[in-house]
Protein backbone atom coordinates (compact mmCIF):
# COMPACT_ATOMS: atom_id res chain seq x y z
CA UNK A 1 0.00 0.00 0.00
CA UNK A 2 1.36 3.43 -0.76
CA UNK A 3 1.93 5.91 2.12
CA UNK A 4 -0.90 8.45 2.30
CA UNK A 5 0.16 12.31 2.18
CA UNK A 6 0.48 14.58 5.64
CA UNK A 7 -3.27 15.66 6.28
CA UNK A 8 -5.15 13.20 4.50
CA UNK A 9 -7.27 10.38 5.17
CA UNK A 10 -6.93 7.09 2.95
CA UNK A 11 -10.33 5.56 1.51
CA UNK A 12 -8.33 2.21 1.44
CA UNK A 13 -9.25 1.36 -1.91
CA UNK A 14 -6.34 1.03 -4.23
CA UNK A 15 -6.21 3.35 -7.02
CA UNK A 16 -8.84 5.77 -5.08
CA UNK A 17 -6.73 8.03 -2.99
CA UNK A 18 -4.53 9.27 -5.92
CA UNK A 19 -7.53 10.44 -8.23
CA UNK A 20 -8.31 12.73 -4.62
CA UNK A 21 -4.92 14.27 -4.24
CA UNK A 22 -3.86 11.72 -2.22
CA UNK A 23 -6.96 11.08 0.08
CA UNK A 24 -9.79 12.50 1.68
CA UNK A 25 -9.41 15.95 3.66
CA UNK A 26 -10.07 15.27 7.63
CA UNK A 27 -14.13 16.34 8.63
CA UNK A 28 -15.19 16.28 4.81
CA UNK A 29 -17.87 14.35 3.76
CA UNK A 30 -18.14 12.21 0.86
CA UNK A 31 -21.00 10.79 -0.73
CA UNK A 32 -20.35 7.55 -2.88
CA UNK A 33 -23.36 7.30 -5.18
CA UNK A 34 -23.80 3.99 -6.98
CA UNK A 35 -26.20 1.82 -9.05
CA UNK A 36 -26.91 -1.62 -7.27
CA UNK A 37 -23.73 -4.10 -6.77
CA UNK A 38 -21.58 -1.67 -7.81
CA UNK A 39 -19.21 -1.86 -4.34
CA UNK A 40 -20.76 0.71 -2.24
CA UNK A 41 -20.72 -1.45 0.69
CA UNK A 42 -17.24 -2.84 -0.33
CA UNK A 43 -16.14 0.60 -0.18
CA UNK A 44 -17.20 1.12 3.52
CA UNK A 45 -15.33 -1.67 4.30
CA UNK A 46 -12.12 -0.67 2.89
CA UNK A 47 -12.71 2.95 4.56
CA UNK A 48 -12.92 1.66 8.00
CA UNK A 49 -10.12 -1.28 7.26
CA UNK A 50 -7.92 1.80 6.18
CA UNK A 51 -8.72 3.50 9.37
CA UNK A 52 -7.82 0.76 11.67
CA UNK A 53 -4.64 0.65 10.30
CA UNK A 54 -4.06 4.25 10.50
CA UNK A 55 -5.09 3.78 14.22
CA UNK A 56 -8.25 6.16 13.35
CA UNK A 57 -11.00 4.49 14.96
CA UNK A 58 -14.22 4.17 12.87
CA UNK A 59 -17.69 3.72 13.06
CA UNK A 60 -19.68 1.93 10.58
CA UNK A 61 -23.66 2.76 10.00
CA UNK A 62 -25.95 0.62 8.29
CA UNK A 63 -29.93 0.71 7.85
CA UNK A 64 -29.93 -2.81 6.70
CA UNK A 65 -32.31 -5.17 8.56
CA UNK A 66 -29.73 -7.22 10.12
CA UNK A 67 -25.75 -6.59 10.58
CA UNK A 68 -24.57 -10.06 10.56
CA UNK A 69 -24.43 -10.08 6.67
CA UNK A 70 -22.18 -6.82 7.23
CA UNK A 71 -19.83 -9.16 9.25
CA UNK A 72 -19.64 -12.03 7.03
CA UNK A 73 -18.65 -10.30 3.61
CA UNK A 74 -15.93 -8.36 5.64
CA UNK A 75 -14.87 -11.98 7.04
CA UNK A 76 -14.73 -13.12 3.53
CA UNK A 77 -12.02 -10.09 2.36
CA UNK A 78 -10.05 -10.88 5.41
CA UNK A 79 -11.18 -8.17 7.89
CA UNK A 80 -12.34 -9.20 11.33
CA UNK A 81 -14.81 -6.72 12.03
CA UNK A 82 -15.66 -8.61 15.45
CA UNK A 83 -11.82 -7.99 16.92
CA UNK A 84 -12.22 -4.83 15.22
CA UNK A 85 -14.93 -4.39 18.14
CA UNK A 86 -13.53 -6.26 20.38
CA UNK A 87 -10.38 -3.92 20.51
CA UNK A 88 -12.19 -0.51 20.22
CA UNK A 89 -11.08 0.54 16.09
CA UNK A 90 -14.61 0.15 15.14
CA UNK A 91 -18.31 0.29 15.97
CA UNK A 92 -21.07 -1.50 13.44
CA UNK A 93 -23.90 0.53 14.29
CA UNK A 94 -27.66 -1.09 12.91
CA UNK A 95 -30.54 1.07 13.52
CA UNK A 96 -33.06 3.26 11.59
CA UNK A 97 -32.56 6.91 10.05
CA UNK A 98 -34.86 8.37 12.31
CA UNK A 99 -33.12 6.74 15.26
CA UNK A 100 -30.32 8.49 13.32
CA UNK A 101 -31.68 11.87 13.15
CA UNK A 102 -32.98 11.87 17.21
CA UNK A 103 -31.26 13.93 19.43
CA UNK A 104 -31.62 14.36 23.25
CA UNK A 105 -30.60 17.59 25.10
CA UNK A 106 -29.16 15.16 27.63
CA UNK A 107 -27.12 12.47 25.99
CA UNK A 108 -27.01 13.67 21.99
CA UNK A 109 -27.84 11.75 19.73
CA UNK A 110 -27.05 8.01 19.19
CA UNK A 111 -23.88 9.01 16.80
CA UNK A 112 -22.33 11.54 19.37
CA UNK A 113 -22.73 8.50 21.92
CA UNK A 114 -21.15 5.76 19.66
CA UNK A 115 -18.42 8.35 18.75
CA UNK A 116 -17.63 9.38 21.94
CA UNK A 117 -17.32 5.71 23.06
CA UNK A 118 -14.34 4.83 20.82
CA UNK A 119 -13.15 8.39 19.82
CA UNK A 120 -13.93 7.92 16.14
CA UNK A 121 -12.62 9.90 13.84
CA UNK A 122 -14.12 8.10 10.63
CA UNK A 123 -17.62 7.37 9.78
CA UNK A 124 -19.45 5.48 6.86
CA UNK A 125 -22.94 5.46 6.27
CA UNK A 126 -24.92 2.95 4.67
CA UNK A 127 -27.26 4.28 2.73
CA UNK A 128 -28.59 7.86 2.50
CA UNK A 129 -31.52 6.38 0.35
CA UNK A 130 -32.94 5.43 3.47
CA UNK A 131 -33.79 8.69 4.53
CA UNK A 132 -36.15 8.90 1.64
CA UNK A 133 -38.45 6.06 3.22
CA UNK A 134 -38.99 8.15 6.23
CA UNK A 135 -42.00 9.98 4.67
CA UNK A 136 -40.67 13.45 5.00
CA UNK A 137 -41.31 15.92 2.80
CA UNK A 138 -38.20 16.59 0.41
CA UNK A 139 -37.84 20.05 1.55
CA UNK A 140 -37.59 18.82 5.43
CA UNK A 141 -35.34 16.12 4.79
CA UNK A 142 -32.33 18.20 2.98
CA UNK A 143 -32.67 20.70 6.22
CA UNK A 144 -32.45 17.44 8.88
CA UNK A 145 -29.49 15.84 6.39
CA UNK A 146 -28.21 19.14 6.21
CA UNK A 147 -28.17 19.82 10.13
CA UNK A 148 -26.63 15.93 9.86
CA UNK A 149 -23.67 17.48 7.87
CA UNK A 150 -22.85 20.57 10.09
CA UNK A 151 -23.24 18.06 13.11
CA UNK A 152 -21.15 15.63 11.87
CA UNK A 153 -17.86 17.96 11.60
CA UNK A 154 -18.54 19.80 14.50
CA UNK A 155 -17.71 16.28 15.95
CA UNK A 156 -14.90 16.31 13.61
CA UNK A 157 -15.44 13.26 12.10
CA UNK A 158 -14.79 12.57 8.23
CA UNK A 159 -18.43 11.14 7.10
CA UNK A 160 -18.12 8.62 3.80
CA UNK A 161 -22.22 7.93 3.29
CA UNK A 162 -23.36 5.92 0.48
CA UNK A 163 -26.43 6.74 -1.93
CA UNK A 164 -28.14 4.13 -4.37
CA UNK A 165 -28.41 5.12 -8.20
CA UNK A 166 -31.91 3.07 -9.11
CA UNK A 167 -30.41 3.40 -13.25
CA UNK A 168 -28.27 0.43 -14.28
CA UNK A 169 -27.27 1.98 -17.41
CA UNK A 170 -28.12 4.93 -19.48
CA UNK A 171 -27.21 8.70 -20.02
CA UNK A 172 -30.02 10.46 -16.65
CA UNK A 173 -28.17 9.96 -13.22
CA UNK A 174 -30.39 11.36 -10.62
CA UNK A 175 -29.12 10.87 -7.24
CA UNK A 176 -31.69 11.65 -4.26
CA UNK A 177 -34.69 13.98 -4.56
CA UNK A 178 -33.35 16.12 -1.58
CA UNK A 179 -30.01 17.44 -3.36
CA UNK A 180 -27.76 16.02 -0.86
CA UNK A 181 -25.29 16.20 -3.91
CA UNK A 182 -25.21 19.65 -3.26
CA UNK A 183 -24.75 19.16 0.96
CA UNK A 184 -21.67 17.05 0.49
CA UNK A 185 -17.84 18.11 -0.24
CA UNK A 186 -17.49 15.48 -2.54
CA UNK A 187 -18.53 12.81 -4.58
CA UNK A 188 -17.70 9.51 -6.22
CA UNK A 189 -20.39 8.21 -8.99
CA UNK A 190 -19.78 4.02 -8.95
CA UNK A 191 -21.65 3.00 -12.35
CA UNK A 192 -21.93 0.52 -14.94
CA UNK A 193 -21.23 0.87 -18.50
CA UNK A 194 -22.21 -1.60 -21.31
CA UNK A 195 -18.90 -1.48 -23.89
CA UNK A 196 -19.32 -3.72 -26.77
CA UNK A 197 -22.09 -5.84 -25.21
CA UNK A 198 -20.46 -6.51 -21.79
CA UNK A 199 -21.69 -4.80 -18.21
CA UNK A 200 -18.09 -3.38 -17.03
CA UNK A 201 -18.14 -1.20 -13.80
CA UNK A 202 -16.62 2.51 -13.90
CA UNK A 203 -15.74 4.87 -11.14
CA UNK A 204 -15.85 8.95 -11.45
CA UNK A 205 -14.65 11.42 -8.83
CA UNK A 206 -17.71 13.71 -9.61
CA UNK A 207 -16.87 16.32 -7.19
CA UNK A 208 -13.67 17.13 -5.22
CA UNK A 209 -13.64 20.02 -2.97
CA UNK A 210 -10.18 19.33 -1.70
CA UNK A 211 -8.53 21.02 -4.70
CA UNK A 212 -7.39 19.16 -8.30
CA UNK A 213 -9.05 15.98 -8.99
CA UNK A 214 -8.79 12.98 -11.41
CA UNK A 215 -11.67 13.33 -13.64
CA UNK A 216 -11.41 10.13 -15.63
CA UNK A 217 -13.78 7.17 -15.68
CA UNK A 218 -12.01 4.42 -14.14
CA UNK A 219 -12.31 0.87 -14.84
CA UNK A 220 -13.24 -0.33 -11.41
CA UNK A 221 -12.90 -3.90 -10.32
CA UNK A 222 -14.54 -5.98 -7.69
CA UNK A 223 -12.23 -9.19 -5.96
CA UNK A 224 -12.07 -11.90 -3.33
CA UNK A 225 -9.62 -8.76 -1.79
CA UNK A 226 -12.28 -6.11 -2.06
CA UNK A 227 -12.52 -3.21 -4.57
CA UNK A 228 -9.43 -1.98 -7.10
CA UNK A 229 -9.48 0.82 -9.23
CA UNK A 230 -7.30 0.25 -12.37
CA UNK A 231 -6.48 2.09 -15.77
CA UNK A 232 -8.63 4.13 -17.43
CA UNK A 233 -10.88 3.11 -20.05
CA UNK A 234 -8.29 4.54 -23.27
CA UNK A 235 -9.65 4.33 -26.73
CA UNK A 236 -13.76 4.66 -24.99
CA UNK A 237 -16.04 7.18 -25.48
CA UNK A 238 -19.53 8.00 -24.10
CA UNK A 239 -18.71 6.90 -20.59
CA UNK A 240 -21.54 9.07 -18.92
CA UNK A 241 -24.48 7.98 -21.65
CA UNK A 242 -23.84 4.57 -20.19
CA UNK A 243 -23.21 2.91 -23.42
CA UNK A 244 -19.75 3.50 -24.18
CA UNK A 245 -17.99 3.15 -27.53
CA UNK A 246 -14.63 2.57 -28.41
CA UNK A 247 -13.00 6.31 -30.43
CA UNK A 248 -13.18 5.85 -33.96
CA UNK A 249 -9.35 6.07 -33.70
CA UNK A 250 -9.34 2.96 -31.80
CA UNK A 251 -11.51 1.32 -34.20
CA UNK A 252 -9.73 1.93 -37.03
CA UNK A 253 -6.59 0.90 -34.67
CA UNK A 254 -8.38 -2.47 -34.45
CA UNK A 255 -8.88 -3.35 -38.54
CA UNK A 256 -5.54 -2.89 -38.69
CA UNK B 1 -10.23 -17.27 9.87
CA UNK B 2 -10.26 -16.64 13.26
CA UNK B 3 -13.50 -18.41 14.86
CA UNK B 4 -16.05 -16.51 17.37
CA UNK B 5 -14.10 -17.30 20.60
CA UNK B 6 -13.83 -19.81 22.71
CA UNK B 7 -16.50 -19.11 24.78
CA UNK B 8 -19.41 -21.45 25.00
CA UNK B 9 -21.12 -21.43 21.57
CA UNK B 10 -24.37 -19.19 22.53
CA UNK B 11 -26.21 -21.08 19.33
CA UNK B 12 -25.51 -24.58 20.61
CA UNK B 13 -26.54 -23.08 24.06
CA UNK B 14 -29.86 -22.22 22.21
CA UNK B 15 -30.40 -25.32 20.17
CA UNK B 16 -30.54 -26.64 23.60
CA UNK B 17 -33.92 -25.39 23.76
CA UNK B 18 -35.92 -25.77 21.01
CA UNK B 19 -39.09 -23.83 22.75
CA UNK B 20 -36.72 -21.45 24.03
CA UNK B 21 -38.60 -18.33 26.03
CA UNK B 22 -38.15 -14.86 24.80
CA UNK B 23 -35.75 -13.87 27.32
CA UNK B 24 -33.48 -16.15 25.61
CA UNK B 25 -33.31 -14.85 22.04
CA UNK B 26 -33.38 -11.15 22.82
CA UNK B 27 -29.51 -11.93 24.34
CA UNK B 28 -28.96 -13.78 21.37
CA UNK B 29 -30.53 -11.65 19.16
CA UNK B 30 -28.20 -9.05 21.02
CA UNK B 31 -25.00 -11.01 21.18
CA UNK B 32 -25.32 -11.89 17.35
CA UNK B 33 -25.90 -7.75 16.41
CA UNK B 34 -24.67 -5.83 19.05
CA UNK B 35 -24.51 -2.82 17.11
CA UNK B 36 -28.40 -2.84 17.13
CA UNK B 37 -29.97 0.11 18.50
CA UNK B 38 -33.87 0.34 18.62
CA UNK B 39 -37.04 1.57 19.78
CA UNK B 40 -39.38 -1.32 21.76
CA UNK B 41 -41.55 -1.17 18.57
CA UNK B 42 -38.77 -1.90 16.15
CA UNK B 43 -37.08 -4.16 18.46
CA UNK B 44 -40.78 -6.41 18.97
CA UNK B 45 -40.92 -6.54 15.15
CA UNK B 46 -37.42 -7.78 14.37
CA UNK B 47 -38.24 -10.24 16.75
CA UNK B 48 -41.80 -10.77 15.54
CA UNK B 49 -43.60 -10.42 18.51
CA UNK B 50 -45.65 -7.67 20.32
CA UNK B 51 -44.57 -4.84 22.14
CA UNK B 52 -46.49 -5.76 25.88
CA UNK B 53 -44.84 -8.87 26.01
CA UNK B 54 -41.37 -7.98 24.88
CA UNK B 55 -41.41 -4.97 27.67
CA UNK B 56 -42.09 -7.67 30.31
CA UNK B 57 -39.56 -10.38 29.09
CA UNK B 58 -36.85 -7.27 28.66
CA UNK B 59 -37.04 -6.29 32.19
CA UNK B 60 -34.51 -8.15 33.83
CA UNK B 61 -32.36 -7.49 30.75
CA UNK B 62 -32.35 -3.65 31.36
CA UNK B 63 -32.01 -3.94 35.25
CA UNK B 64 -28.82 -6.28 35.00
CA UNK B 65 -27.72 -3.53 32.14
CA UNK B 66 -27.35 -5.71 29.72
CA UNK B 67 -29.63 -3.46 27.71
CA UNK B 68 -29.70 0.15 28.44
CA UNK B 69 -33.11 2.24 27.71
CA UNK B 70 -32.74 5.58 26.61
CA UNK B 71 -35.23 8.76 25.81
CA UNK B 72 -34.46 10.38 22.99
CA UNK B 73 -37.20 12.73 21.07
CA UNK B 74 -39.62 11.44 22.45
CA UNK B 75 -38.50 8.00 21.83
CA UNK B 76 -37.33 5.10 23.82
CA UNK B 77 -33.92 3.14 22.55
CA UNK B 78 -32.68 0.03 23.90
CA UNK B 79 -29.36 -0.09 23.21
CA UNK B 80 -27.00 -3.20 23.83
CA UNK B 81 -24.37 -2.92 26.20
CA UNK B 82 -21.39 -5.10 24.71
CA UNK B 83 -18.71 -4.60 27.03
CA UNK B 84 -21.48 -6.61 29.43
CA UNK B 85 -20.38 -9.93 27.34
CA UNK B 86 -19.90 -11.56 30.81
CA UNK B 87 -22.85 -11.16 32.47
CA UNK B 88 -24.69 -12.32 29.12
CA UNK B 89 -22.70 -15.49 29.73
CA UNK B 90 -23.93 -15.83 33.24
CA UNK B 91 -27.81 -14.99 32.45
CA UNK B 92 -28.38 -17.68 29.83
CA UNK B 93 -26.78 -20.16 31.94
CA UNK B 94 -28.28 -18.91 34.81
CA UNK B 95 -31.71 -19.64 32.97
CA UNK B 96 -30.61 -22.96 31.42
CA UNK B 97 -30.09 -23.89 34.82
CA UNK B 98 -33.42 -22.71 35.67
CA UNK B 99 -34.99 -24.52 32.68
CA UNK B 100 -33.38 -27.69 33.46
CA UNK B 101 -34.45 -27.80 37.34
CA UNK B 102 -37.91 -26.95 35.87
CA UNK B 103 -37.64 -29.84 33.40
CA UNK B 104 -36.88 -32.40 35.82
CA UNK B 105 -39.13 -31.29 38.72
CA UNK B 106 -41.35 -31.95 35.53
N1 LIG C 1 -14.94 -12.10 -5.23
C1 LIG C 1 -15.63 -11.32 -6.02
N2 LIG C 1 -15.35 -11.26 -7.34
C2 LIG C 1 -16.08 -10.46 -8.15
N3 LIG C 1 -17.09 -9.71 -7.76
C3 LIG C 1 -17.42 -9.74 -6.47
C4 LIG C 1 -16.71 -10.52 -5.54
N4 LIG C 1 -17.27 -10.34 -4.33
C5 LIG C 1 -18.28 -9.48 -4.52
N5 LIG C 1 -18.38 -9.12 -5.79
C6 LIG C 1 -19.36 -8.19 -6.38
O1 LIG C 1 -19.54 -7.13 -5.47
C7 LIG C 1 -20.85 -6.63 -5.56
C8 LIG C 1 -21.44 -6.44 -4.20
O2 LIG C 1 -20.68 -5.48 -3.53
P1 LIG C 1 -21.39 -4.49 -2.51
O3 LIG C 1 -22.33 -5.22 -1.64
O4 LIG C 1 -20.30 -3.72 -1.88
O5 LIG C 1 -22.18 -3.57 -3.53
P2 LIG C 1 -23.28 -2.49 -3.16
O6 LIG C 1 -23.14 -1.40 -4.17
O7 LIG C 1 -23.18 -2.13 -1.74
O8 LIG C 1 -24.60 -3.32 -3.44
P3 LIG C 1 -26.11 -2.93 -3.02
O9 LIG C 1 -26.60 -2.04 -4.09
O10 LIG C 1 -26.79 -4.26 -3.01
O11 LIG C 1 -26.05 -2.29 -1.69
C9 LIG C 1 -21.65 -7.62 -6.36
O12 LIG C 1 -21.97 -7.04 -7.58
C10 LIG C 1 -20.72 -8.79 -6.55
O13 LIG C 1 -20.87 -9.29 -7.83
MG1 LIG D 1 -24.66 -2.16 -0.20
Amino acid sequence: MTSTPAGRLSTGVPGLDGMMGGGLLPGDSTLVAGSPGTGKTTLGLHYLAAGVQAGQPGVFVTFEYLPQQIYRDAEKKGWDLKQWEAEDKARLVCTTPKILLADSAKKGTVLDQVVGDIGAQRLFIDSMSHFEFTGMPSGDLRERISGLMNHLRLLKVTTVMTHEIAQIVGPAVTISNYGIEFLVDNIVVLRYVELEGELRKALNVLKFRGGGHDKKYRVLELTDEGMVVKSDFAGVENISLGSARRTVKERAQRLV
Amino acid sequence: MPGPSKKPDLKKLLELWVDSSLKVQVVVFFHDNPGIIETLEGLAKRLGTNVDHLRKEIAGHISLGILRQQKTDGMTLLVYDRRKEADVQRFIEHEMSKRTAEASAR
